[in-house]
């Protein structure tokens, strides 16, 4: 009886204010009220990110495609905003690769005891967010008498060396198969003629494919701003390394791009109290990482995959 | 009879295989000046290459390094080192004694191995040196030098010679860049670079890197958890 009643009166039931209209489309006009609002509430965040960001920076080239006084501008830009937004006059300089030049890097895990001292030099070098204490270095200790990196552990806290283990800091590897710059959807990472794989952090959408797929687990993403205190911002900059990276966007260890390609020494390798590091010219035949390469073991991590690191490690004995 | 001669084996000595053979030559001449010529043009477009890259700076190949370089430096000690004792005229003043000031006036004493061995001085010396005792490198001619295995004298400045004499291995990774701390260039050609001695980082009476605590942790997600709160109790016990 009631199924019949609905049938033969659907028109019986009216909103109270709105005579005319129809259950049907007062709600469908509810459900698009609804939706805009939903809508509205979801495309907040962009809306913001849009007003956060000038049109400069909004329509800034790719770098590869910026010529020099585009650069030019870019850099003064950043220079600028980072004297609006932290209070302090930093350098931001765009180094190009020195010709005949390939950084090669390696580690003797024999004489490092794990202590991390090259995780904070990382840390304060390259502005890295102060509150999650970010570093482009995880030192991994590791069981001896394995390999395998993913069974190593990084928040061990007791005094180091411990018995029957070994450490292995683990930052980018700077790759000749780099598997992060294959699956970069926009191009917005790729190997520098010194072997250097950077990212332009102005074309980075953020999608951290890269971070997935680097066997290294070397990429880190920059969940907001980084929080660096004005004074502790180090001022000595460049455009692909360590300016201080916008939320959002990937970033990963570039030899200290800013320093080497000055021909200093990178930050984890001068703060190492150990003397484990051994950085230089795979292409100079009298450089010392050429030395290591031919007189001591070397191995390269995950060598398997692939991915030809320009990362060593070694051990005397 | 004309597939016979085909499918004969060639006669080097008969006159059709000669006529071939002549025609292979010409072909093959044409061929190679071709080449020749074809070469010369690439040779060309490379050298003309060559002299528009010669305007940016040569890459640094071990001929080609600049004659000026800047130096490298240890931080060896600059002289012997000194004692800080009692003023004698003023007790709450200390004065800087040299080595020799009170050992010339001691008879050096062969069986003294460890602190555990001196009844006067020196009691609070951590002595963890294999087996060597104190004139293993101390010089009982002139305290204010040490000496090698052989006897021979060695300064102060010099005292990584002495290390190298056991240590020839860790001396000779030294020599190549491959062991101990620095800072500064890896390019000299650009600026110096500043390297540790032997006994910045070990002691020369107990050489072995003492352990350490780890200071510095990232809140990483990776592999484990964040434990900032294990880490500071950890830490203060």
């Amino acid at each position: 009886m009631t199924t019949q009643n609905k049938k033969t009166e659907p028109r019986s039931i009216t909103l109270p204010v709105l005579g005319q209209v129809t259950r049907r489309t007062a709600l469908k006009a509810v459900g698009a009220t609804l939706g805009i609002a939903a809508f509205g509430k979801a495309a907040q965040p962009m809306i913001e990110n849009f007003a956060s960001i000038s049109p400069e920076e909004m329509f800034q080239k790719h770098y590869k495609e910026l010529d020099e006084s585009e650069r030019d501008t870019v850099l003064k830009r950043l220079e600028t905003q980072s004297k609006e937004e932290y209070g302090v006059d930093v350098t931001i300089r765009d180094l190009p690769p020195l010709p005949g030049v390939k950084y090669g890097y390696a580690i003797n895990l024999s004489v490092c005891n794990g202590n991390g001292e090259c995780m904070r030099a990382c840390h304060e070098e390259n502005n890295h967010d102060r509150d999650s204490n970010q570093s482009y270095i995880r030192v991994l200790e590791m069981q001896q008498g394995s390999m395998d990196m993913e069974k190593g552990t990084t928040t061990f806290t007791h005094a180091v060396p411990a018995e029957n283990k070994f450490y292995m800091p683990v930052q980018c590897q700077q790759c000749d198969n780099p598997p992060c710059v294959h699956v970069c959807p926009v191009e917005a990472t790729w190997t520098e003629k010194d072997g250097i794989v950077v990212v332009d952090y102005n074309w980075c959408i953020g999608c951290r494919y890269c971070e997935a797929a680097c066997p290294y687990h070397a990429r880190r993403f920059n969940w907001q701003t980084p929080n660096v205190p004005s004074e502790q911002i180090n001022p000595d900059q460049g455009y692909l390394s360590n300016q201080i990276r916008p939320a959002g966007v990937m970033e990963k260890c570039t030899f200290c791009l800013h320093r080497v390609r000055d021909g200093r020494l990178p930050a984890c390798l001068e703060a190492c109290p150990t003397g484990a590091r051994v950085f230089g010219n795979l292409l100079d035949p009298d450089s010392e990482i050429r030395w290591v390469l031919k007189n001591k073991r070397v191995f390269l991590l995950k060598e398997d995959l692939g991915t030809q690191p320009n990362f060593f490690y070694y051990f005397d004995r | 009879m004309k597939e016979r001669e085909l499918n004969m084996p060639i006669d080097p000595h008969s006159p059709k295989v000669t006529h071939r053979k002549g025609f292979i030559n010409l072909t093959t001449s044409v061929l190679a000046l071709v080449l020749v010529l074809f070469s010369w043009h690439a040779y060309t477009l490379a050298t003309e290459k060559k002299q528009t890259n010669a305007a940016k700076p040569t890459p640094l190949a071990s001929a080609q390094k600049p004659a000026k370089l800047h130096p490298v430096t240890i931080s060896v000690p600059t002289g012997a080192p000194v004692a800080f004792v009692p003023d004698p005229e003023d007790s709450s003043k200390f004065v800087a004694v040299s080595c020799t000031t009170c050992h010339a006036t001691r008879e050096p004493n062969t069986k003294n191995m460890t602190a555990a061995d001196m009844d006067e001085f020196h009691q609070d010396l951590n002595m963890a040196h294999g087996q060597l005792s104190c004139l293993s490198c101390h010089n009982p001619d002139d305290y204010d030098a040490l000496k090698k295995a052989d006897g021979s004298l060695v300064t102060y400045p010099n005292v990584m010679q002495l290390c190298a004499q056991c240590h020839q291995g860790r001396n000779n990774d030294y020599e190549h860049g491959a062991h101990g701390g620095m800072t500064g260039y890896w390019d000299l050609s650009k600026g110096p670079r500043a390297r540790k001695s032997c006994i910045d980082c070990h002691d020369p009476h107990a050489p072995a890197i003492a352990k350490m605590l780890p200071q510095f942790k990232p809140l990483d997600r990776f592999m484990d958890a964040p434990q900032p709160k294990a880490h500071q109790t950890q830490a203060s016990q």
